[in-house]
Order: structure tokens, then sequence, then C-alpha cells
């Protein structure tokens, strides 16, 4: 994903992500996902942007100790 | 005092010496939950009958000598995502409107077990999916400090049973802060016990690696006795800890000195409403004049865990439900729906990202607490908000009030640390305020200890709503059962 694309190009990445996720075909849902997008991106781009070189996926929370 | 307000605790010395009978005490809750239904709707499902099946059982084995322990013959309820066997489980949902599990979750097990009787089952947002438990199928779980405002949620039913004097103790789930938001906002206790102390197995799932379920009381004492009776080992859950569950109750009374508070001074204080960020900066003051050594200290990532717990919790939120999301779409209610959308469509590595900043935040916060006993902090950014106004921005910092309810809480979710909110006053207009306190891993005992020093010291448990005019018959009732 990335900021800078159109109001256009975002509908049709929504549109192939929505299709990709299996979900019913729903023109004013995709609306709604679209204006959502730059929150998504938004919290994408800051995620992307942490310095995370140290760390593996922790996919839950398990202190060693104790399992 | 009004029996329907004495404390869990109160109540079963009561039930201990054979001064008040479980069945007296059941049919008090149950009377007062119908007649407050419609003004606060914090039942979907009220099970009187069973209650009073159960509660014949405990007065016969209490008359006996064969008494289970502090929740014998005490009526509580369940928030309506927790299974109970025979007894429709709806998740707050429409989708699951008809479900009736044939198996109890390890958590009602347990509560059965000690005895306790259950009233019924709470409202909650729909799939536990929301902080401000406006429920679109069920309707608002009104709080019953001002009902035209919200409880707070997803738990938002249990608190709203709890504070009313509907139920000694109410079982929550909490993913971001459901039992702690909706404990700030109904001036109660509410605790998520650290993650994997309490089994997840037969509660529906709103995010595997969040989840945890626990009590909302209105002390701090209770918490510790419902804690008591639901953590431990379970081999149906992959997360279980097996860890040795202490007593909880043990350190209750040793007080704070000595104790080591940090107060994160970033993120915590911003955007607040005035007289939320008032009481923190006292509850704090108060802490440290019991003898608490208190130091302000910075977690620099603590935004981007926000950002992780979003993307963690709406991705697997997404993937616990999108067969229906794929093939019954319209049975959500429009907001959680969107929710579970905007979940579908994110990117693997944006999610295994969000785990890798997960891993981050919680070595920042294991490394602030190899200095601190306990972090403090507010409970919510502010009181309840008037119903209907989740979408409404508070202000640019915090957001709205779907964003900005969980702002204190979710980020310990991230962490997997035990945390509390306990009553911490009151605003002008009368909306309880709460107070965050959270532990090292498994160390729920300092923060109960830490909270119960607070709670004694100010003094804010002992007020509660206004809604006890027409039950004036409850002490009479009650003092009819002496001597059962």
């Amino acid at each position: 994903m990335t900021s800078d694309l159109t109001p256009g190009e975002r509908r049709d990445v929504m549109r192939q992500l929505w299709r990709a996720a299996g979900l019913q075909e729903d023109e004013q849902r995709l609306d709604l996902q679209t204006g959502a997008f730059d929150g998504i991106i938004g919290i994408a781009d800051r995620l992307r942007a942490a310095d995370v070189d140290e760390y593996e996926p922790a996919p839950v929370f398990r202190p060693l100790e104790v399992y | 005092m009004d029996p329907a307000f004495v404390s869990l605790a109160e109540v079963a010395r009561q039930l201990a010496a054979k001064v008040v009978s479980p069945v007296d005490l059941t049919q008090l809750m149950l009377d007062r939950a119908a007649a407050l239904q419609p003004r606060l709707n914090p039942f979907i499902t009220l099970t009187p009958e069973a209650a009073l099946e159960a509660a014949r059982q405990a007065e016969r084995e209490i008359v006996s000598g064969h008494y289970r322990g502090p929740l014998h013959g005490v009526p509580i309820c369940l928030k309506d995502i927790v299974d109970t066997r025979g007894v429709r489980t709806t998740c707050g949902s429409k989708i699951l409107a008809d479900n009736v599990p044939t198996r109890d979750a390890t958590v009602t097990e347990r509560l059965v077990d000690a005895g306790a009787i259950s009233i019924g089952k709470n409202n909650c947002s729909e799939f536990a999916l929301g902080p401000t438990n406006e429920n679109y199928h069920y309707g608002p779980a009104r709080n019953p400090w001002d009902t035209e405002r919200v409880s707070g949620g997803s738990s938002g039913g249990s608190a709203v049973a709890v504070a009313a004097g509907l139920a000694y103790a109410a079982i929550g789930t909490d993913t971001g802060g459901s039992i702690r938001i909706p404990a700030s906002l109904c001036g109660l206790v509410g605790m998520k016990a650290t993650y994997g102390r309490v089994s997840r197995a037969g509660v529906f799932p709103c995010s595997w690696t969040f989840d945890i379920i626990g009590p909302l009381t209105r002390t701090v004492e209770d918490a510790a006795i419902v804690l008591q009776a639901i953590a431990g080992y379970d081999r149906r859950d992959p997360a279980s800890a097996g860890r040795p569950v202490p007593d909880f109750r043990a350190d209750l009374e040793r007080g704070v000195t000595g104790l080591r508070i940090g107060v994160p001074s970033n993120y915590f204080f911003d955007g607040l409403h005035p007289e939320v960020e008032a009481a923190a900066r006292t509850a704090i003051e108060q802490l440290r004049q019991l003898g608490a050594a208190v130091e302000d200290l910075t977690l620099p990532h603590v935004e981007l865990a926000r950002d992780a717990h979003t993307t963690i919790l709406l991705a697997e939120a997404a993937n616990a439900h999108l067969t229906w999301l794929q093939t019954r779409p319209e049975d959500y209610c429009p907001d959680v729906r969107g929710r579970l959308e905007t979940g579908a469509l994110r990117l693997a590595v944006d999610l295994i990202q969000a785990q890798r900043v997960r891993a981050l935040f919680q070595a920042e916060v294991a490394e602030a607490m190899a200095r601190c006993d306990l972090l403090v902090t507010p409970g919510t950014p502010y009181p309840a908000t008037p119903i209907g106004d989740s979408d409404k921005p508070i202000n640019a910092i915090v957001g709205n009030v779907i964003f900005a309810m969980p702002r204190m809480t979710s980020v310990f979710s991230v962490t997997g640390l035990p945390a509390m909110t306990i009553p911490n006053g009151f605003t002008q207009s009368g909306l309880p305020i709460g107070l965050q306190l959270v532990g090292r891993a498994f160390d729920e005992s300092t923060v109960l200890r830490a909270a119960h020093a607070y709670e004694r010291a100010a003094g804010w448990y002992q007020r509660h709503p206004e809604v006890t005019d027409g039950f004036s018959d409850g002490a009479t009732r009650l003092g009819r059962s002496k001597g059962v």
C-alpha cells in the first residue's frame, strides 16, 4: 500500500483486496472501506517505519519461565 | 446498608454464618433485575428458574455443613459471550441469537463448582467488538449513573448489573479494555489478569492473542475472590499457563509502603477530560502519601503499540468471523461489520510487522517494570459519553469516542500484563472516573494489594447509583431469612 494513490486507484486496490478476502460484492460497503483507506495505510505505514530489527513476531505473550 | 449493595465478601460471610439465605438473596437479585431491566437493559437472558434451583441446592448444602467457599450461594451473572450449558449464548449477535451451548465454558464450570448462582447472561457489544455496548440487536446497556450515557464495552451489561446492585459480581472479557472500560465508566473494579491466567475455553474469540476473562465487582477484595475461583491451568485452552495460583487475598492488607510506582508521563495524560486528569494526579499523590515511591517514566513506543493492537485485533477478529462475513454480512450491525471488513483487508506483512512491534513494546514495558512494581494511568480518557455519540470526535488527540475509550487499556493488552481499573472519584456531574494499575506478569497479587490500599483510603467504592427506589423490601426479606 502507498499513500500517494489517486482516489480511483485506492478504490481499485480495495476492490482487489475485497475480492481476495472473499467478501460479497457490495459497492456501498466498498465505498465505506475506500473511505477508511487512509486510516488503514496510515497505521500500516507507521508500523512499517518502526525499527524492529531486533524483534521476532510475538504472536502471543508467553513468559518463558512459565511455559 | 442496602443488602443489594453489600460487598461480595460481606455477603459471603453472612451466607457462611447462615444469617442470610441463598434463595432469598437470589430472589432479591432476580426481583431487582426484572424491575430494572427496562431502564438499564443489562441482561439478554435472565434465568430465574435455574438460579432459584441452584440457590435451593446451595442452601441445602450450607445448612448441612457443606460450605464450599466465598462464592457459595452468591448471585452473579456472566457476559453473554461465555458458554453456559443449556442457556442460550448469543454473543450479543443476531447470528447466534438461538445458540444454546451443550457445554459450559471452563470459567462457568469453575464458578458453578465454587457454588456461585448465575442469574443470567449480560448484554454486551456484538461479539465483544466495541467499547460502548451500544448493541444494535439488543439495545444499549445503560449506565446506571446516567441512563442516557453508555455503560462502556464490551462487557457493559456485566458492569451495569453489578453497579446497579443486581448481582454481587459479573464475568466479563477483555481484549483491549472490555472489562476495564465499563468498570471505569460505571464506578467498579474490573480486572484483566495476566494473559494465560484464566482459561478462554468456551468463550467466543474476539482476538485469540489478547482475550482474557475476568471479574467486575464493587470492591477489590471481591475481584480477588472471583479471580481465585476462575484462575488456573486448563488443558482446554492452548494458551493456559501452568503457573501455580497464589492466594489473591493474602497480601491485600499489606499496603503500598515500599512499592515503586511508575507513572508514564507521555501519551497517558494527553487529551484527557480535565476532571479525569485531576483525579488521576490526586490518586497518584495519595498513593505517594500512603507510602509508595512514585517516579515518572516514558514509554516511547506506546503510540505504535496502539497501532499494533488495532492491526492484530482486527485481523484476528476478521479471521474468526470470515465465513459469516462472507456468507451473511448483513446479519452484523453496521459498525461491527465495518471493523471486521477492515480487518479482512489487512496485509499479512502488516500483521507480522504488528507482531514485531508487539515484541518491541513488550520489551520496553518489561524494562520499565524492572524498575517499578506497578504502572498507574487513568482508566479511560473521558467519563461515560452520551448514547449515540460513538462516532463523534472528542478532541484531536484521543479521536472519536470509539477510538478514545480503549486508549489507556489496549496498549497493556499488547503486553499481556495484569491490569485493573478501580473507582477514582466522580465528575462534578456525577459520572464515575477510573484509575488503571498495571503489574508484572503473573503478579496480580501486587496489583490487588495496591488497588485495595487505594480503594480503602479513597473510599469511592462506597457510593452507588440511585437505583434503589422501590426495593426497600430487600432488608426485610433478608432479615426474614436469619437462622436458615
